[in-house]
C-alpha cells in the first residue's frame, strides 16, 4: 500500500511541475524509505534524477517497493486546485490502480485518476567528469539565463578562475552576463581549467525556472563541450539534479 | 524489427517506377517482418496505421511537424522554414539537418518498428488541450532517435506525404509472393481483402495461419465490405445482350450508396470511400434499427433526400446538406430522407456475398419491414426493349438518374471490390434543361401529410392540347407553396371540384380529387423528360412515351389573367423537349 499527505500542498505541485518539465508520464520508485524518479524527455536531451525521503512528508506509508506511472500533466491540473497552506493526501488503490487526490482546507475535495504502465527502463547516470563546478543562488542564476533569452535560443556557458560568463547571440543582438566569484549571485567557483559549453536555452530556462520555486542554492557542473549537471538543493535529504546535453558550437 | 529497415525498402521502392520491382522490394519486406507486426508494416508502408474506416489518422500539419524538428535538430523554425520553402519537402529537409544537428543527446536509442508506430498511435490518439504540444514532443523524440533517413520517413509518414505509390494491389501480390506460395495466391488474398476492407488483417492471417485461412474469410460486421461496382452501356440493346436477354433493373437513386452494419441495436454506416458516416446519417441509422428484422445484417442501401411534405425525392446536391460535422440535427429536419434498399450481404448468420443476385434479393425482402421511409430499392425483372425503356422513363421521371441493371443469372455473385459486367449502368445521353417557366392548368390534387393535413400535398398539372381540346398532365407539383398558398388553396379550388375527372382532362394518374380545368399557375422545373406515366404530348417523341417535367417548383404567380386554354400548349411542351435536348457529360 501506499498513502501520503503533505501540509503544503504548494511543495508537491511545485515538485510535480519541476518533473513535468521534461516528461509527460513519469514513473515513479516508490519504497519504504521515500519516492524516486529518474526519467529522459523523449529526445534524450535532459534527464532529471529525483528523490524525496519520507522524511519531507508529514505522512508517509508505503509497505514494499512499487512503480506507480502516472501522467503528471493531468495530475498538476487537480494540484493547481489546491490553495494556500491546503494539505494534500495521495493514495494508490492497487486493485483499480487509480490514485486518489484528497485536498483539505478551506473544504475537502477528492480527486482520482488513473495509473498508467510503468516503463521498465533504468536510466543511467551519464558518465560525464567535471572540470568546473559553480554554486549559484537559485534566483540569480535565473535571472541571467532571463537576460540572455532575450537574444538568443542558446546560450554558451563559460567558466575560468574568476567567474561564469554567459554569452549569447542571436540574429541581430547579443548579450553577456558575467558573473564573479564571491558575488551575491555566485557563492562559491572551482576550476580545474577553464572550460566552455553551449546550450539550449527551451531546457535550461523551464529547467530553472520550475526548479528555482523548490530550491534556493543550484550548483552547476561541466566540462568543455560536455553535458552539465545542475544540482538544486532540497530540504532535508531531498535530490534534485538535472543533466543536459550540449549544443553543437558552429562558428 | 529496426526502423531502418522499413527506411531501407522505402528507399528502394521510391526509386523505381516499376510495378514489378516495387513488388520485389516489398516481398524483400514482408518475409524480413516478424509475423507478430506485419500488420503494422502494411499499414506503415501505406502511410497508415490503421484501415481507412477506422477513421484514426496521424494528420500532423506540416507547421507542427517542422517545431519538431527544430526541437530534435537544435536548428530555429526560421532556418527549417527556409530550407522547406527551397525544396517544398519536408522529409528532405529533415534528413539534411539532421545529418549537421546541432543538439548532442544524453544517449541514444535505436529506433524499431514497435516502437515507431507505438509512438504514432500516441499522437493520432491525442486530443484536447496540450494535444499539439504532447504531439510535437512525441515527434521530436522519435527524430532524436532517428538516423537522418529514418526521420525522412518518419516526417513524410506523419505529415502525409509517404507516397511511395504501393497500390493495395501490390501489397495483394507481394503478399502472395511472400507467404501464399505464388501469384495463384493473389486471388483468395484479393478476395479476403475485398469483404474485409483490411489489408493488415489479410496480411497477418496468410502469416500467421496461412492461405487456408485466408480462404475461409467471410464479411463481418463492423467491417466494410468493399463495394461492388457497375460498368456502363449506352444502348438498351447491348445491355440486354450482355445480360443474357433478361435481367432485373433497379432504379439508379440520385442519392448516396450507404452500407449498414448492423449488429443486434448498434448500426455502422458506411460511406462508398469506406469512411464512417453514422454521426451524419443518426436518423438512417435509426431507420435500419427499427426496419431491419434480422439481429445482425450487413445491407446496401441509396440515402436519398425527400421533400417531407410530399414524398417526393430532391437533387443529389440537397443531400449534401447533410454532410456536415455541426448543426446535424438541424440538417436532419431541413434535409430528411428515404432510404432505398438494394443488397444484403449478410443476414440470418450467413455470408451471402457468394450467393446469386436472386438469393441475396429474396433475403433482402425478408429482413426489411417497409415503411414510409424505408423501401426496398423499385426494381422490375425485364425481358425485352419495351420493358426496359418503359422502366428507365419511370424511373428518370421519379427523380432517378437511372436504372443499374442487374443480372440474375446463378454466376450473379456480390463482387466485392470490382466493377464488372454483373450490373450495368443505363443513364441518359441526353438532358433538356428547362430554363423557362410555363403555366399550367390544375386539373387534379392529392391530399397533403403530416404539415400539409387538411390541405392539398400535390397538385396535378397539365398543358393544352388545342388539337383535341384536352388537357393532358405533365407533372405533379407540390413544391413552391407559402403556407397561405397552402391555407388558401382547398378554398379557391373549392368551386371547380367534380366528381369524376373532367372528360376534358387526359390522366393516368388517379387523383384524390379532380377539378374543372380553369386554374391556372406558374411553373418552372429542372427539366423535361420522356413519361410513361405522363400524357402530355403523348407519342410525339416516342411512341407511348409522354412528357413529364421533372422537379417542378411553383414560382408563386396564380394566373389569374389566363384562361386554362390559354395554358401553355402541349406542341410548345414538346418543342421545348428538343430545342434543348443537351448531351450529359459524365461527372
Amino acid at each position: 500500500m501506499f498513502k501520503l499527505r503533505i501540509a503544503d500542498a504548494k511543495l508537491l505541485r511545485d515538485m510535480i511541475t519541476v518533473i513535468s518539465t521534461l516528461v509527460d508520464e513519469a514513473t515513479f520508485n516508490i519504497n519504504p524509505e521515500g519516492i524516486k524518479l529518474r526519467a529522459m524527455d523523449p529526445s534524450r536531451v535532459a534527464m532529471i534524477d529525483f528523490s524525496w525521503p519520507k522524511t519531507i512528508f508529514d505522512e508517509y506509508l508505503c509497505d514494499a517497493p512499487m512503480k506507480m506511472c502516472i501522467n503528471v500533466s493531468e495530475m498538476l491540473k487537480l494540484l493547481r486546485r489546491a490553495a494556500k497552506e491546503e494539505s494534500v493526501e495521495l493514495a494508490l488503490d492497487e486493485k483499480t490502480a487509480r490514485l486518489t487526490i484528497a485536498i483539505k482546507g478551506r473544504y475537502d475535495r477528492t480527486f482520482n485518476m488513473p495509473t498508467l504502465e510503468a516503463t521498465e527502463e533504468e536510466v543511467p547516470t551519464p558518465k560525464v567528469t567535471f572540470n568546473v563546478r559553480a554554486k549559484t543562488t537559485t534566483h540569480g542564476l535565473h535571472q541571467a539565463i532571463e537576460d540572455v533569452q532575450l537574444v538568443s535560443d542558446h546560450v554558451r556557458v563559460e567558466i575560468d578562475n574568476e567567474k561564469m560568463t554567459l554569452r549569447a547571440t542571436g540574429d541581430l543582438m547579443g548579450a553577456i552576463v558575467e558573473l564573479k566569484k564571491g558575488s551575491e549571485t555566485l557563492l562559491e567557483l572551482e576550476a580545474k581549467e577553464s572550460s566552455k559549453a553551449t546550450f539550449s536555452l527551451s531546457y535550461l530556462s523551464d529547467i530553472i525556472k520550475n526548479a528555482s520555486a523548490t530550491s534556493d542554492i543550484a550548483t552547476l557542473e561541466f566540462s568543455t563541450d560536455m553535458p552539465i549537471k545542475i544540482d538544486f538543493q532540497q530540504p532535508k535529504e531531498g535530490k534534485l539534479t538535472f543533466y543536459l546535453a550540449p549544443r553543437i558550437e558552429v562558428e | 524489427m529496426r526502423y531502418s529497415l522499413l527506411a531501407d525498402a522505402y528507399q528502394k521502392i521510391e526509386a523505381t517506377t516499376k510495378r514489378l520491382e516495387m513488388t520485389d522490394h516489398l516481398v524483400d519486406l514482408l518475409k524480413k517482418t516478424p509475423p507478430e507486426i506485419i500488420d503494422k508494416v502494411v499499414y506503415l508502408t501505406q502511410g497508415k496505421l490503421y484501415p481507412d474506416f477506422t477513421g484514426i489518422e496521424i494528420g500532423v500539419a506540416e507547421k507542427l511537424a517542422m517545431r519538431a524538428v527544430a526541437k530534435a535538430t537544435g536548428r530555429s523554425e526560421k532556418a527549417i522554414h527556409e530550407e522547406l520553402g527551397k525544396t517544398g519537402d519536408l522529409g528532405g529537409t529533415t534528413q539534411k539537418f539532421l545529418k549537421s544537428k546541432l543538439q548532442v543527446q544524453l544517449s541514444h536509442e535505436l529506433l524499431t518498428v514497435e516502437m515507431v508506430f507505438d509512438t504514432l498511435d500516441k499522437m493520432a490518439k491525442s486530443t484536447g488541450a496540450g494535444s499539439m504540444e504532447q504531439k510535437i514532443s512525441y515527434l521530436a523524440g522519435l527524430l532524436a532517435n532517428a538516423s537522418p533517413k529514418e526521420a525522412k520517413y518518419i516526417v513524410r509518414t506523419v505529415t502525409g506525404a509517404l507516397r511511395l505509390g504501393i497500390a493495395d494491389m501490390t501489397v495483394l501480390d507481394a503478399l502472395a509472393i511472400a507467404y501464399g506460395g505464388g501469384k495463384e495466391a493473389r486471388e483468395p488474398l484479393e478476395r479476403a481483402y475485398n469483404i474485409s476492407s483490411d489489408l493488415g488483417r489479410v496480411a497477418k492471417t496468410v502469416v500467421e495461419k496461412g492461405l487456408e485461412s485466408v480462404k475461409k474469410f467471410q464479411v463481418s460486421i463492423g467491417e466494410p465490405v468493399r463495394p461492388m461496382l457497375a460498368e456502363r452501356l449506352g444502348s438498351p440493346e447491348e445491355i440486354l445482350e450482355k445480360l443474357g436477354g433478361k435481367c432485373v433493373a433497379e432504379f439508379k437513386y440520385d442519392g448516396e450508396r450507404i452500407q449498414a452494419h448492423k449488429k443486434g441495436n448498434k448500426v455502422i454506416l458506411f460511406s462508398r470511400r469506406l469512411e464512417n458516416i453514422t454521426e451524419q446519417y443518426p436518423d438512417a441509422a435509426e431507420l435500419f434499427r427499427k426496419y431491419t428484422k434480422a439481429k445482425d445484417a450487413i445491407i446496401e442501401a441509396e440515402v436519398v433526400a425527400i421533400n417531407s411534405d410530399t414524398g417526393e425525392m430532391k437533387p443529389f446536391q440537397e443531400l449534401m446538406h447533410r454532410r456536415r460535422k455541426y448543426g446535424i440535427q438541424k440538417a436532419i429536419e431541413d434535409y430528411p430522407v428515404s432510404l432505398f434498399i438494394f443488397d444484403a450481404l449478410y443476414a440470418d448468420e450467413k455470408d451471402l456475398t457468394l450467393k446469386p443476385y436472386p438469393i441475396r434479393h429474396k433475403a433482402l425482402e425478408r429482413i426489411i419491414q417497409p415503411s414510409e421511409h424505408v423501401r426496398v430499392a423499385e426494381n422490375l425483372i425485364v425481358k425485352n426493349l419495351e420493358e426496359l425503356e418503359r422502366f428507365f422513363e419511370k424511373a428518370v421521371e421519379n427523380g432517378c438518374e437511372g436504372l443499374i441493371c442487374k443480372s440474375i443469372n446463378p454466376d450473379s455473385v456480390y463482387q466485392a471490390g470490382a466493377r464488372g459486367w454483373l450490373w450495368i449502368k443505363y443513364k441518359r445521353d441526353y438532358k433538356s434543361e428547362m430554363t423557362d417557366t410555363i403555366d399550367l392548368v390544375v386539373v387534379g390534387a392529392f391530399h397533403g401529410r403530416g404539415k400539409r393535413g387538411g390541405t392539398y400535398g400535390a397538385l396535378l398539372l397539365a398543358a393544352y392540347n388545342p388539337e383535341e381540346d384536352t388537357f393532358e398532365t405533365v407533372t405533379k407539383c407540390g413544391t413552391g407553396f407559402t403556407d397561405k398558398d397552402l391555407a388558401k388553396l382547398p378554398k379557391m379550388m373549392k368551386k371547380h371540384e367534380t366528381l369524376h375527372k373532367s372528360s376534358r382532362v387526359n390522366s393516368t394518374l388517379e387523383a384524390d380529387v379532380w377539378f374543372e380545368p380553369k386554374v391556372v399557375i406558374e411553373v418552372i422545373g429542372a427539366e423535361i423528360t420522356l413519361s410513361p406515366i405522363h400524357t402530355c404530348a403523348m407519342d410525339a417523341i416516342r411512341k407511348g412515351s409522354g412528357l413529364a417535367i421533372r422537379f417542378p417548383r411553383f414560382t408563386g404567380n396564380f394566373r389569374l389573367d389566363k384562361a386554362a386554354e390559354d395554358a401553355t400548349n402541349t406542341k410548345e411542351i414538346a418543342r421545348m423537349y428538343k430545342g434543348q435536348l443537351k448531351k450529359v457529360i459524365e461527372q
